[in-house]
């Protein structure tokens, strides 16, 4: 994985001296509150419903197994005895006091981590493909130019002050996992017919109000051509970007309202007259930052491991367990295995101090030291010798990390909704808890097999309803909390936005509610059909005649 | 209101104009509006024009016209609108405005340094404190990302640079440094940690072998990154020829420790210069050292100890002081070469001192090849060193040096000294001695 | 608090006929607080001073600015509470910044709230010599 070098190491450390600076002007009233907001807000810093809330970058969700120590520790030192990862690869801590901040910056630096524009209206942390370096259905590992984004969008001079907050995705493999096409810009790398590296670049997708998937603007730019184009972007961006409503202030709606062939020409453009500058990443840089990401020292294994096949016929939890959150590596031998963080009524994403040290130590035992964190809001171990696995799943068992849900119903996305977000119109995580518990049956969420349920406590869509087979957004009705279930959304590279049912339902009927649609899509489905490709098949009726039967 | 111009607190003789207010006399500011209304009128004016940009303005709509003005104003109706830092980048480098570029409105002293990454050289701000505020703003990062149009270099280039001094393309530096190619003995030790270690001929022996060969940039690293990480320090007197090292080890890691001795009776010029490397070679942990207050005050307390004992005088002054600074370094690079003369002709690459490893990384260079490398490299020269002062130390006992001179014939000139003491006389012992 | 929703400054325009009590969040550690009757700043909402006119109110907004100009306090705005039984809110997300997170309830002030209500209660019932008893230990 990338290591800082003594510029990297720099930035942080002064960010860290910085923002200790911009604490003590608040603290000593040279600051308002107003001024100090933007400030407190680049810096991942928000005053939430309880307390303050700091949202730490998890870059393209990597961590060693020294980060997830450290972040174990600020959690038990500063915190509450617990994080929360979110759903774009960041962890957040719900409880600091703003006068820690600043020692948590530092203790952060220390490990080359920060929580630098985990907010505010500025490029946002850059998400990628939790598998990449290990799927076999990757053209190369696509953190390589996840990082060189996060340099080059780290203290932007020109872009910090944005119409609004811009997020980045990039995958690199042909199962987009990383949602890309959600995103503000959506990157996927492609080589072409001369091997060469190069990037399909979209722009103008996101949740939120308007949810929408972003259009590509060009095929295939040139691998070194990648800041330029990202650079254009967000010229074009920043000048015309509207600044006048919040809630049309992203950049999907200048695409929308400029139409996307208008807006690719303005984008070429720019992108004509700098694609010369200094913009150009040098092959020795791409080289620097690739080197970082090349494979770990693989021991040579035989493709089969007998005890993983012995330990698959003698156990039928462990078996259950492989079939779901075990995946395949593109190393012989190895695995790739999810920890789950959606036990049984649980709070999705939830992770104590004393898991994340013992998920680090066991990171450090069987993944040669390296987790990462996914939008989903799981963890993986990228590095699993097959002979390894059924220790490790014991491990997972001991821990309560071993839910064989992975992209099963349970396996739900929230966000924190009104329990914890100053944001929220209606609570997400006691809808996803009692979702759990209605589905927890193991032979039954496998029997309905891979369907993505996404919940947000209001419209900005933290949870990704949007992108959810099946999508719960929380309202507010008068003082009571009412569910909205959209159906058809879908993230991955044939993505689409979900369709809403009709009204809302009030909290006493979401869950039921949510079981009628899985209901219908088993009497509608054809053999193995995936609930989304049934929907896309059989279309809202059936669902919508079921659900609003009675009324 | 004041401005901040290049840096500090300037007249402003510049003043604003509504559309429809009577025109200044002297230099004037006016809206696009009004420029594209009254173009004509304005063109005919004896004075200089300037043009300010609401922040919904770019700057394309005037491209053609951007010589004729003396100033561009950018308006920052609130600091959330990021447009003006656009288009402040695009006046510089899309349109090549060589004339003043001008921030005002609702500016966050945290946005200072971004604005001057971006070109703009002068803000209008709400009080004199403001300049405080913005140098502040502007030392608070050393490191950068992203191109900008000011003269800082992208952390790519400096990677690149690094990369390219670090490799070995020019063997010619590594005869330059070789020492004796003394074999170990059979009982060499491993190579010592950053641990405390005792330090032996032996092991400096052991030490030369296993890098005595490298050259100076290697040599270095191999010191800072490998053998004594987190305890050594470079000794440097921001002489003549001290700008080598430094910018040596500023590509290597710019907050090694530098611990620099302030006799308190240095050339002002030296002091200026000091201040003029670090910042361009951006060094992030000078440490200057000054001679203990009580000594100076007790030994020399007219000043004029230097006229009577020299010796003490660099003793309290340079000997002392030093010897207690690297307290808990293992380690010390000085910048003596052989070509220096006198007791220096013998100076080994790596050698033993009290009981720290010294490392004198240009020990073989050559004056040209110094000259070589300021070239190279674009270092400024000490501003002395074209008065004719070669070797520069504290301004009473340094003369100039006459053509054909040994170069350091122009310290203590008269005396029977050549050396100040800190590279022989035992530090730790005039610690001890001392009472220190 | 980063975009207070609307109720809120909604609450703050119609203090006829309701009652209201003064909310903010303390600047060193964020968490939630009432002006309380005795005008300092207190953790519980039971202890919050209720106005019941304009006037009252426009007091408690003039009390918060200057707690806000001193930096102890920010993001201050008025809240509905109802006083059957004890003074609570009256929305979801009041109910929910005057009780803690419902997912977690060994967080929050509901995990604090227990004896200390209890006490509240009492106090407000108007038993001055207890109040005074609970102030001093607070003090200490």
């Amino acid at each position: 994985m990338y290591r800082y070098d003594e510029f990297d190491q720099v930035v942080v450390k002064e960010r860290v001296e910085q923002f200790r600076g911009q604490v003590a002007r608040r603290l000593s009233g040279e600051l308002t509150t107003d001024e100090f907001r933007p400030l407190r807000l680049m810096n991942g810093l928000y005053a939430q419903l309880h307390a303050y809330m700091l949202r730490v970058a998890i870059p393209y969700g990597t961590l060693s197994t020294r980060q997830m120590h450290m972040l174990a520790h600020i959690a038990r030192k500063y915190d509450r005895d617990y994080g929360h990862f979110t759903t774009r690869q960041n962890i957040q801590y719900n409880w600091p006091r703003l006068v820690d901040v600043p020692d948590i910056l530092a203790d952060l630096a220390s490990v080359e981590m920060h929580a630098i524009q985990t907010s505010g209206n500025c490029i946002r942390n850059v998400t990628s493909d939790q598998y990449a370096g290990v799927s076999a259905d990757e053209i190369i590992d696509s953190r390589i130019y996840s990082e060189i984004l996060r340099q080059w969008s780290t203290f932007h001079p020109e872009f910090s002050f944005l119409p609004r907050k811009f997020k980045i995705a990039v995958t690199a493999a042909a199962d987009d996992r990383a949602a890309v096409r959600f995103h503000d810009i959506g990157v996927i790398v492609h080589k072409n017919d001369a091997g060469e590296i190069g990037f399909e670049i979209m722009a103008g997708g996101g949740m939120g109000r308007t949810p929408a998937v972003a259009p590509t603007l060009n095929k295939f730019v040139p691998e070194r051509d990648l800041l330029a184009y990202c650079e254009a972007i967000l010229r074009v961006y920043n000048m015309l970007g509207r600044r006048d409503n919040l809630f049309k202030a992203r950049i999907k709606i200048l695409v929308m309202s400029t139409g996307v062939e208008a807006f690719t020409k303005m984008v070429e453009d720019e992108f004509a007259l700098i694609k010369d500058s200094a913009l150009k990443l040098p092959e020795e840089e791409i080289a620097r930052i690739r080197a970082y990401f090349a494979p770990p020292g693989y021991e040579d294994l035989p493709v089969q491991s007998k005890a993983l096949d012995a330990h698959l016929l003698k156990d039928k939890a462990f078996a259950d367990w492989h079939s779901v959150n075990a995946a395949a590596h593109k190393q012989p031998g190895y695995v790739i295995a999810t920890a789950s963080l959606k036990p049984t009524s649980g709070v999705p994403g939830d992770c104590s101090s004393d898991q994340m040290d013992a998920i680090a130590d066991l990171a450090e035992k069987f993944s040669l030291g390296e987790v990462r964190v996914t939008h989903e809001q799981n963890l993986v171990f990228p590095y699993v010798r097959k002979d390894d696995l059924y220790p490790l799943w014991q491990q997972f068992v001991r821990l309560g990390i071993a839910t064989p849900n992975l992209d099963l119903i349970s396996d739900i996305i929230s966000c924190p909704g009104l329990d914890y977000c100053g944001l929220a119109t209606a609570r997400s995580i006691p809808v996803a808890q009692q979702l759990s518990e209605r589905f927890s049956d193991l032979k039954r969420q496998k029997d309905i097999g891979e369907l993505r349920l996404n919940i947000s406590g209001c419209i900005n869509a933290c949870g990704h309803h949007h992108a959810g087979n099946i999508g719960i957004l929380g309202v507010d009705k008068q003082n009571q909390e009412f569910y909205q279930v959209t159906l058809g959304g879908h993230d991955g590279a044939d993505a689409s936005i979900g369709d809403i049912t009709g009204p809302s339902f009030p909290a006493d009927k979401i869950v039921d509610a949510v079981e009628t649609v899985v209901d219908v899509y088993m009497a509608q489905r054809q053999g193995k059909e995936r609930f989304i490709d049934t929907y896309r098949r059989v279309g809202m009726k059936p669902f919508k005649e079921k659900l609003y039967a009675a009324h | 209101m004041p401005l901040i111009r290049d840096g500090n607190l300037a007249l402003d003789q510049w003043v604003h104009r509504g559309d429809d207010e009577p025109l200044a006399d002297g230099p004037t500011i006016v809206s696009l509006d009004r420029w594209k209304r009254d173009r004509a009128t304005l063109l005919t004016r004896n004075a200089p024009l300037g043009l300010r940009l609401k922040s919904d303005q770019a700057p394309a709509q005037v491209a053609t016209d951007l010589g004729l003005f003396g100033v561009v104003a950018l308006e920052f109706p609130t600091f959330k609108d990021g447009r003006p830092f656009s288009y402040a980048k695009l006046l510089r480098d899309r349109y090549g405005y060589k004339g003043e570029v001008r921030a005002f409105g609702h500016i966050l002293r945290d946005q200072y340094l971004f604005l001057d990454r971006l070109g703009v050289n002068s803000i209008e701000v709400k009080d004199e404190k403001q300049l405080k505020e913005f140098k502040t703003a502007l030392a608070e990062f050393s490191v950068f990302y992203q191109p900008g149009v000011d003269a800082r270099r992208p952390a790519m280039a400096l990677r690149r640079q690094v990369a390219s001094a670090l490799k070995p393309s020019r063997p010619d530096f590594d005869d330059l440094t070789r020492v004796e190619d003394v074999p170990p003995p059979a009982d060499a030790p491993p190579a010592p940690s950053s641990a405390r270690i005792a330090v032996s001929d032996a092991k400096v022996r052991a030490f030369s072998h296993k890098y005595g060969h490298l050259s100076a940039p290697k040599l270095i690293a191999a010191m800072i990154d490998v053998e004594f990480k987190g305890s050594i320090a470079l000794v440097s007197s921001f002489g003549t020829e001290a700008a080598v090292l430094l910018h040596m080890v500023s590509e290597i890691d710019r907050n090694l420790p530098v611990l620099f001795l302030d006799t308190q009776k240095l050339f002002g010029e030296t002091l200026r210069y000091r201040d003029q490397l670090v910042g361009q070679l951006r060094l992030t942990n000078v440490q200057t050292i000054r001679p203990d207050p009580e000594r100076v005050k007790d030994l020399d307390p007219n000043g004029m100890l230097f006229s009577r004992r020299a010796n003490l005088c660099c003793q309290i002054r340079k000997v002392e002081p030093l010897a207690k600074a690297l307290h808990g370094y293992d380690a010390w690079i000085t910048g003596r070469k052989r070509y220096q003369g006198r007791r220096r002709a013998v100076l080994p690459v790596i050698e033993a001192a009290e009981g720290r490893v010294k490392i004198n990384p240009l020990a073989g260079w050559s004056k040209d090849l110094l000259d070589e490398y300021f070239a190279e490299h674009g270092l400024p020269h000490h501003p002395l060193e074209s008065e004719g002062f070669l070797s520069i130390g504290c301004m009473p006992c340094t003369d100039r040096v006459a053509p054909g001179e040994d170069m350091r014939a122009g310290r203590w000139r008269g005396q029977d000294k050549d050396e100040c003491g800190i590279h022989e006389t035992p530090a730790a012992q005039s610690l001890t001695s001392s009472g220190l | 608090m980063d975009g207070t929703p609307k109720k809120a400054a909604e609450a703050t325009k119609a203090p006829k006929a309701s009652r209201q009590v003064m909310t903010a969040y303390r600047l060193e550690d964020g968490h939630v607080i009432y002006l309380a009757a005795d005008g300092s700043w207190s953790e519980w909402i039971e202890e919050a001073r209720i106005a019941t006119t304009k006037e009252e109110a426009d007091a408690l907004t003039a009390a918060a600015k200057v707690a806000t100009d001193a930096n102890q306090i920010f993001e201050t705005y008025l809240i509905d509470v109802t006083t059957e039984g004890r003074t609570w809110p009256v929305t979801m997300r009041e109910v929910m910044r005057a009780q803690g997170p419902t997912i977690h309830p060994h967080f929050g002030k509901q995990a604090e709230r227990g004896e200390r209500v209890s006490a509240v209660a009492n106090a407000a019932a108007g038993k001055r010599t207890e109040r005074g008893e609970r102030r001093e230990n607070r003090e200490g």
